[in-house]
């Protein structure tokens, strides 16, 4: 299910908000497991049973290694059959059908039968959460959770269960039970939703419509306008829908981290990566990069450990050798800016810091889109040989641009600077409601709108 | 922390909106049929465990609650006018002028579709041995291509019909009408259709160009409908453009229609009960059908007269039968049986091949012509 869905809105998220507020305290986690899991089996049931599968296992590791820890013995061998067992289940679901048709190239596997799975919903994030259980109670950030309730309502949490923000159990293990909601949190948190599902809907579907329609458009200037589209669709589907989850995991008394913070004014790609999907970075960094070594054992190592963590981020995103390429990319610029770039970068005006930025920036989304070599080679052909554009193509720009301009000016924190010194006014507070008003009409709308089709030629 | 008034208001406002909604879908009397999008709107969905576990059931509540949520019309007007304000209507079908009309954006040449519809007009002309009239109507957008508001394609009408007819065989006699259809007022503001008077001066030009008699458009009795909102008008769904006038033009009196899809004889070219309706343009001949044949007792001996059309011709071929004795209108889209026959049948005076650019560019039923 989708939070940019009639079904979410109108159905489930009253209905949960009413059984969860009709609920003792005891049995809110309880109803959330149930509801969660009701969420995520609604496009494709089955799947609910490795999710469940998957809780069990993950219970039961945590728990054996609390038991070995406890008695005083190693539990790394525990830890790392169940890094394994989560990696396994991931591997097969998201990446068995990339490798088998990879091994197909050699000679001997040529005969191998590509498996035919379909990918479970969500399952890079929840993975990732429940290994980040495990890995936490070993490292004794968090305490183990006796409760396989509990523990089911924080893999399963249906906000952040589908995109994120990747929520790391240490993070939260102290909310599962101790949280506490209020109107206040309520109320913020119905804002917060309603600027995420403004993002998704009012500018992240218009962007993605942009760059679908120029990219049948010839010429230099429609590639530049569609990549920036893209740019920001991918910006405010993603950003949203994190915010959509915070705020919906607001409204439950819940606070996760923020999983952007204005990524595009960034100066270098550097900081770039901290201020984009900050949950996933954090994630890598914490579990993967530090774990390896990180920058503490020479510079060489150090770049094998980004060139490994890079790998893995661009194979996270999808099992496919562009995803992997997009990773690589990363890598390279980011080891060149750790050996001299940043050190150059500061001495230049800002300026130059923005567009070599955002330039690298959307060449990566080029490399991020074209699953197929041959069509990047393409547009990366059409980005860079000048030549001109249709009448159409101009005219499809200057239709957009007045929401490509207001899509740029909500990707910079503008507004956020200005708003958040006099977020105690009455002004500001009363401009809230109304923004939540506007917003929650115009997604709506727009929502009503996708299935409005009138038939010009009909008969019965 | 205390809350804020305005923290009592977002959140009662917020769960308030969602519950009103969540009850309006099971309270709100169920709307079958939209008027304004003339289709059937998704029926609730079946709760059979197979849908539930193919994930079938869950596509089905989309769709189901995408047709019926409550204030639909409010919510798609809306968004029309928020996507009108901030410039986006270039991509979409239907654009708006200055002064107020809905036309349908700039016709796209279609080589494939106009060497297929060409060969077969031409070869339909051949096998039945006669003179074949053709007439492609230019579209409403381009009779108003000077109002279009914002950024928009350039309509191209004239030069397309003009290499269209190129085209024609030798037995095809094209009718060129770009220079006195080049008038907004002889289309309708809210639908893609010509006017009663542009169907009149397409029927009085047809019939000079063949020196055969008319009937002066003074000659008619006029009536005015008013409160008309045609295709474009529910397309653009920019609700606060108001409907329009729609004329009923009457000339001879004993006229009478059939068609093959309804039995009995209709007195008149106007079935008024169509009026009732939102878009009423069915209000001429009943709308489509696969075969229309009017009969005008007051023409005996003047001829019969084929039309191979589209709607457009719904009001234009009350016209014509003022100048013949029987008018056949042949509708392609619906009528799969070989034309040569009826016209070997028949034995038609003269014959007409009428139709909208937007429609000759798009169709593909004119190969059925044969």
């Amino acid at each position: 299910m989708l939070f940019s869905s009639n079904v979410f809105l109108f159905a489930y998220l009253p209905i949960v908000l009413l059984l969860y507020f009709i609920s003792p305290r005891v049995l809110r986690n309880p109803v959330l497991l149930v509801v969660s899991l009701f969420f995520y089996g609604w496009g494709e049931p089955v799947y609910t049973l490795l999710m469940v599968a998957t809780i069990i296992m993950d219970y039961i590791f945590g728990y054996w290694i609390h038991l070995r820890k406890a008695a005083g013995k190693s539990a790394k061998l525990v830890l790392a059959l169940g890094v394994a067992a989560n990696l396994l289940i991931l591997g097969y679901f998201k990446y068995a059908g990339f490798i088998v048709t990879q091994l197909k190239l050699l000679p001997m596997f040529a005969e191998l039968a590509v498996p035919e799975v379909s990918l479970p919903i969500g399952i890079s994030f929840y993975v990732f959460q429940s290994m980040s259980y495990i890995i936490d109670v070993y490292r004794d950030d968090a305490p183990v959770q006796r409760n396989p309730l509990t523990l089911g309502t924080y893999v399963t949490l249906f906000p952040q269960l589908i995109a994120g923000p990747i929520v790391r159990y240490g993070d939260v293990a102290e909310q599962m039970e101790g949280r506490r909601e209020s109107v206040s949190k309520f109320a913020s948190g119905v804002v917060l939703f309603l600027v995420g599902l403004g993002k998704k809907v009012l500018l992240a579907n218009p962007m993605g419509n942009l760059w679908m329609l120029l990219q049948e458009e010839p010429g230099t200037a429609a590639a530049w306008m569609g990549i920036v589209a893209y740019a920001l669709q991918i910006y405010f589907d993603f950003s949203g829908y994190s915010d959509m989850a915070r705020g919906l995991g607001r409204m439950l008394g819940f606070e996760f981290l923020e999983n952007f913070n204005y990524p595009y004014i960034s100066k270098t790609v550097t900081e770039f990566w901290r201020r984009w999907h900050m949950s996933l970075g954090i994630w890598f960094r914490e579990y993967v990069y530090i774990p390896l070594g990180g920058n503490r054992k020479g510079k060489t190592r150090q770049i094998l450990n980004l060139l490994a963590v890079w790998a893995l981020t661009g194979l996270w995103h999808g099992a496919s050798w562009n995803f992997v390429l997009w990773g690589l990319y990363y890598a390279v610029l980011l080891i060149v800016e750790k050996l001299f770039l940043l050190e150059r970068l500061k001495k230049l005006p800002a300026a130059v810091g923005h567009v070599y930025t955002l330039l690298a920036v959307l060449l990566g989304w080029a490399l991020f889109y074209f699953e197929d070599l041959g069509a990047l080679g393409g547009f990366l052909t059409q980005l860079f040989v000048p030549a001109g554009g249709t009448v159409h193509g101009t005219n499809l720009m200057l239709a957009f641009a007045p929401m490509v301009l207001v899509s740029a000016f909500a990707a910079t924190p503008m507004a956020k600077s200005f708003l958040e010194p006099r977020k105690d006014s009455g002004a500001v507070r009363w401009g809230s409601v109304a923004l939540a008003a506007v917003l929650m009409a115009l997604c709506v709308a727009a929502l009503a709108s996708q299935s409005y089709n009138p038939f010009i030629y009909f008969k019965f | 922390m205390k809350p804020k008034l305005q923290d009592y208001i977002l959140t009662g406002a917020f769960c308030g909106f969602l519950g009103l909604m969540c009850l309006g879908y099971l309270l709100l009397p169920k709307v079958d049929f939209s008027q304004t999008e003339k289709r059937y709107l998704a029926e609730v969905p079946e709760l059979t465990w197979d849908r539930v576990a193919s994930g079938e059931f869950g596509s089905d509540v989309e769709t189901y609650m995408a047709d019926h949520i409550p204030g639909r019309d409010f919510f798609v007007g809306l968004n029309a006018y928020v996507e009108l304000l901030t410039g986006r209507q270039t991509a979409d079908d239907i654009l708006v002028t200055w002064d107020g009309r809905l036309v349908e954006r700039p016709v796209a040449w279609n080589q494939e579709n106009v060497d297929k519809n060409m060969s077969k007009i031409n070869a339909f002309a051949e096998k039945i041995g006669q003179k074949v009239d053709f007439l492609l109507v230019p579209s409403a957008g381009w009779a108003s291509r000077e109002q279009i508001a914002g950024p928009a394609d350039p309509y191209t009408d004239p030069a397309i019909i003009e290499t269209v007819y190129g085209l024609a065989g030798e037995r095809v006699r094209p009718l060129n009408l770009t220079a006195e259809f080049d008038d907004p007022n002889l289309y309708y503001r809210t639908d893609h259709h010509w006017t009663s008077r542009g169907a009149y001066n397409a029927y009085e030009a047809y019939m000079r160009s063949l020196g055969r008699e008319f009937r002066n458009w003074a000659d008619f009795t006029v009536e005015t409908v008013p409160d008309f909102r045609g295709s474009t008008h529910s397309r653009a769904a920019l609700w606060l453009i108001p409907g329009e006038d729609l004329e009923l033009w009457t000339g001879s009196q004993g006229i009478t229609v059939t068609n093959k899809e309804t039995e009995g004889v209709h007195e008149g070219i106007f079935y008024r009960s169509r009026l009732e309706e939102v878009d009423k343009y069915t209000v001429y001949l009943d709308g489509n059908h696969s075969l229309v044949r009017i009969h005008n007792p007051n023409n005996a001996g003047k001829g019969k007269l084929l039309v191979v059309r589209d709607s457009y011709s719904n009001c234009l071929g009350g016209f014509l039968a003022e100048s013949y004795e029987e008018v056949v209108l042949v509708d392609l889209r619906y009528y799969r049986t070989a034309l040569s026959q009826l016209c070997a049948e028949e034995g038609f005076t003269d014959i007409l091949v009428c139709y909208s650019l937007s429609n000759f560019m798009t169709d593909t039923n004119i190969v059925w012509l044969r």
